[in-house]
Order: structure tokens, then C-alpha cells, then sequence
């Protein structure tokens, strides 16, 4: 790598900003995505992906027992504020529950809080 | 100078023309908590308005990951850089004074505008009009260079990595900005044209360029302090946003001839853009329109605030501000209102979550909501006090009163089968 150059316009002169709580970034991004209806095993996937930085660096950081400890304590605040309508073939999601499948099925929902989706 | 009032400074300032406001005024609200920087909205515009020669490293829409980046390169820490040693040499301090009250949610602000600042800046030429700058051409030529990109690695022979380049990453906090033209109440860019080429539509305060007018002096580039005006060489003239103006005239075939939202919001996946019309009194205030989305989210429950109002041109985007940031940082940016904004967001109230859900429902702008209350379906406590959650249906109504969208608290979430996961 060539060394720096100050005068070169294009040059990286950024410089990290004090402040800010990684512990405070990952609930929120779990926060928000728990209020769009994801479920723990997708925002599990997020975290391992190292496609998604900020997720990512914060599994790293801390650890798988730390996301999931993370997603179960938002979800003891927001329990699941969405219901999942999944379509029986889709291979990655166990087999769902009668009334579940394919359909708008609000029994799952009203349990919200104690009962995930059959997806997780 | 004539003085004219800014709402969200809270006071009178200077500006160059006096005050005349338009029947109608476009405005959008940004919800920075949900943007995963995926682009759409900057190359829905990109493929619609700057794809031609000479538009290359023009980007109307563009999406920068602060607090590295900025497009052109460090536009708003030059700016800042320029207004605070602007405060130092005339004595004053950018600070706000805390008590709010009718006509100023946000208190009033006792430093300098960009246009006050001007006054007090004397060089070869006189006065500017606005406090700005002129981006150098390679500081707009790489929209998000250094952003979420690898710089550089170690390589081998012919600069090859043998374990494959790792990207550097972002040891702290960041969250994604997204811009477009503000189409402010006080452009910068109108105040600075030596030709008068630059107008605010009266019928929808949408601020355009005169292609005809403009000699390309680049001095509304200059003012724009959101840096949303660009010169285009080949043409010799400068441009900037239009606002999707057919859409907005309902004049798009799908539209069914109301108006419709911008090309950007439209096609935005993580449905964090709202766009739309708000109605202005004659004194320039925000007519009371209670049921009106983007009034209810910027004037009654007060979540999204006005980028860097301190520069004075009283922008008409607003942002829900990332709550993770620093708030020093957040303040800095979206001014004193963002303590209240994120606490009202992190704990929303029943009208507002039925708002939220509003976000991407439907191409037509709407006018007007009406909620239908639904069962209490959840109980909880956020920051030591009881929340609940209720599955009311909002319904949001276009121009002409029709129905254009529907929408429950508890929309479903679909997930579609591999084989067709990219069909419509």
C-alpha cells in the first residue's frame, strides 16, 4: 500500500467519532426489525451473515449467546407485534402449525409475547 | 435586507427577497431508522432524470453513510467549518434558546444563518448572498467513496490478495442519510442567482431551474448548503431535483390524475419514505391539517425534524432521527427538537404507530388519514412505563378523497417461497 499523502484531495482523512454504544446500536436495529415482523430465526441469520457489518461486528464482538440473550429480552418488550404468513413449501421453515399455513391465521398472534410464530 | 420568518429558527432572519410563500408545499418525511443503504431510491432517480452525458457524477437522490461520508466529500463539516468560524469572528455562539411556544417547536435559535453570515463575510466580490463554497470537481465525482467500500489491502504480486481483500470496518456507531433537494421555504440557490433563474412554484413550492435563464454561473452551487445543485458541463447550465414534477401534477397515466409521490420514495424497500403535499397559510406557517400524515408527523407529534435547520433556508425534509446516534452529534444535525422526537418514537403512541404504517402503502400522495380502532392485542412496559398496542386500520385517502390505501397495525408478513421470491 502506498503511504499516506496529505495533500491528496482524495486522501482519507476520516477519523473515528467519540461517543456511541455498540450494545445501543444492536438493540435498536433489533428493535426495529422485531417491529417489522422478522422472526428470531432471520434476525439470528442477520447477525451471522458477514454481509451485514454492523450486525455482524457486534456477533463477533460479543458472541452468538449474547445476540440471542439480545433478541429474547426485545422480545419480552415487544412480543411478536406481527403475525408471518408462510407459504408450505419454503424449505428453510419447519412445518407450520394447522391454520398457520397460507393463511391469515390470527390465533398465533393474540398469544403474543409468550407465543412465537410457527416459523421460529 | 428584507426579514422573513423561519418557523423552525423560531425568529426572523435576513433574506434577500421578501417573503411569499405558495399555496401548497412539497415535503417528505425520512424514517434513518429503518435505511439499509440499498440504493433503490438513488438509482430509481438516477435511471430517470441523470443518466445523459455530462450527468455522470450528478446523483439528485444520493445515500451517505454518516459520520464519514458526504456527497460532494465533507459537505456539511465544510459548511459547518465555515458558520462557526463565521460565529467567531462577529462574537456569537451557535446555541438555541430553549423555550418553545406557538409558531417555534424547537425554541429559537440565537446564532447565525447562512445568509446572516454572509453579511458579516467580506471578500473580493462583496457579499455572498448565502455562506457557501464551491465543491471541487473530484470531491463529486465518488458518492460514497470510503463509506462502506474497502479502501485498500495488503497485496502480493500484481496487487492480487492470495486470502481475498477483507474490508475495513467501522469500529464505532453510523447510520445511513438519505438526500435529496429540500426544496426549501428560503432557498439558498434562488437567493444566489445573478440571473433570477431560479423559482419556487407557487403551486406546489417545488424550487426549479430555468434552463432557459440559467448562464451556469454556479452560484446557486455555491448557496445550496445541502450541496443539491450541479453543474453540467456539456450543457453549460446547472440543475438539480424537480420533485418528479409530472408525478406531483398527477400527470403520470398511473397517477389516475392526482398527485403521486417522487420516483424515490415510490420505490423505496425499506418503507422508510412518505412524501407529500402540505397546505400553507398565507403568513407561510403550516395550515392546521391534522389528519394529514406529514403534518401530523412534523408539527403534531414532532418525530421528524428539518436537516441542519441552523443554516436557515427552512428545509421541507424531515428525519426521524437514528436513535443509537450521540446525542451531541443528532443535535448538531436536526437541531434541539431530537430528544423529544426520539423518546416519542422509541414508545409510540397509538396514532402514530397506525402513521408509521402508512410508509410505502401506496404511489398516491396522500391527503388525509382516518383510523378505525381495532382490540387491544398487547401489553407491555418500554423505559419503566405501560405500553399498548392495538390493531387499528388506518386508511389514507388521495387528492379527490378516494381510497388509495389500507392498512392495520398488525399488517402480515409475507414470505414468499423460493421459487418465487422475486415475482410480483
Amino acid at each position: 500500500m502506498k503511504p499516506s499523502e496529505p495533500d491528496d484531495p482524495m486522501e482519507l482523512v476520516g477519523i473515528g467519532v467519540p461517543g456511541g454504544d455498540p450494545a445501543l446500536v444492536a438493540r435498536c436495529l433489533v428493535e426495529e426489525f422485531v417491529r417489522l415482523g422478522m422472526s428470531d430465526a432471520r434476525l439470528m441469520g442477520l447477525f451471522r451473515h458477514p454481509f451485514y457489518a454492523g450486525a455482524h461486528a457486534v456477533y463477533r464482538l460479543r458472541g452468538e449467546d449474547y445476540v440471542k440473550a439480545l433478541i429474547a429480552e426485545v422480545r419480552r418488550q415487544w412480543g411478536y407485534p406481527r403475525y408471518t404468513v408462510v407459504h408450505p413449501s419454503t424449505p428453510e421453515i419447519a412445518a407450520p402449525s394447522a391454520g398457520s399455513a397460507g393463511a391469515t391465521d390470527p390465533g398465533g398472534r393474540l398469544g403474543r409475547g409468550a407465543k412465537p410464530p410457527s416459523e421460529d | 435586507m428584507p426579514h422573513v420568518y423561519n418557523w423552525q429558527l423560531g425568529r426572523q432572519m435576513e433574506y434577500p427577497y421578501p417573503e411569499r410563500h405558495p399555496r401548497w408545499q412539497f415535503a417528505f418525511v425520512f424514517n434513518t431508522n429503518r435505511c439499509i443503504a440499498c440504493q433503490t431510491c438513488t438509482m430509481a432517480c438516477k435511471s430517470t432524470w441523470t443518466f445523459g452525458k455530462g450527468q455522470e457524477a450528478m446523483w439528485w437522490n444520493n445515500l451517505e453513510t454518516k459520520p464519514y461520508g458526504g456527497y460532494p466529500q465533507f459537505w456539511d463539516v465544510k459548511l459547518l467549518q465555515m458558520l462557526g468560524e463565521a460565529h467567531e469572528r462577529a462574537g456569537a455562539s451557535m446555541s438555541w434558546e430553549a423555550t418553545r411556544g406557538e409558531g417555534r417547536p424547537y425554541g429559537e435559535y440565537r446564532g447565525l444563518t447562512i445568509f446572516e453570515a454572509a453579511r458579516k463575510r467580506y471578500g473580493q466580490e462583496g457579499h455572498q448572498r448565502a455562506l457557501g463554497y464551491l465543491p471541487a470537481d473530484e470531491e463529486w465525482r465518488f458518492p460514497n467513496i470510503y463509506e462502506d467500500t474497502a479502501t485498500a489491502y495488503e497485496g502480493g504480486p500484481l496487487g492480487i490478495s492470495k486470502e481475498g481483500a477483507s474490508l475495513p470496518e467501522h469500529k464505532t456507531w453510523f447510520f445511513y442519510l438519505q438526500r435529496i433537494c429540500n426544496h426549501c421555504t428560503y432557498p439558498a440557490c434562488l437567493a444566489a442567482c445573478p440571473r433570477k433563474a431560479i423559482y419556487k412554484r407557487p403551486e406546489d413550492g417545488i424550487v426549479l431551474i430555468d434552463q432557459e435563464r440559467c448562464r451556469g454561473y454556479r452560484a446557486c452551487v455555491e448557496a445550496c448548503p445541502y450541496k443539491k445543485a450541479m453543474y453540467r458541463p456539456t450543457t453549460r447550465v446547472s440543475e438539480k431535483c424537480v420533485a418528479c414534477y409530472p408525478r406531483i401534477e398527477g400527470k403520470d397515466p398511473l397517477s389516475e390524475g392526482v398527485p403521486m409521490e417522487t420516483r424515490c420514495m415510490a420505490c423505496c424497500v425499506g418503507k422508510i419514505r412518505l412524501q407529500g403535499l402540505v397546505r400553507i397559510a398565507p403568513d407561510g406557517a403550516w395550515a392546521e391539517d391534522r389528519h394529514n400524515p406529514i403534518y401530523f408527523l412534523v408539527k403534531v407529534e414532532q418525530v421528524a425534524l428539518p436537516l441542519y435547520p441552523q443554516f436557515g433556508t427552512e428545509p421541507n425534509g424531515y428525519y426521524i432521527p437514528p436513535r443509537w446516534v450521540p446525542r451531541p452529534y443528532l443535535r448538531q444535525m436536526f437541531g434541539p427538537g431530537v430528544d423529544q422526537a426520539i423518546e416519542r418514537y422509541q414508545a409510540p403512541s397509538r396514532e402514530l404507530l397506525a402513521v408509521l404504517q402508512l410508509f410505502r402503502t401506496t404511489q398516491k400522495i396522500i391527503f388525509r388519514y382516518e383510523i378505525r380502532e381495532g382490540p387491544k392485542v398487547y401489553e407491555t412496559t418500554i423505559n419503566g412505563k405501560p405500553w399498548a398496542m392495538y390493531n387499528d386500520t388506518i386508511i389514507g385517502y388521495d387528492k379527490a378523497g378516494r381510497e388509495a390505501a389500507r392498512v392495520t397495525v398488525e399488517e402480515p408478513v409475507h414470505v414468499r417461497p423460493p421459487e418465487y421470491v422475486n415475482s410480483l
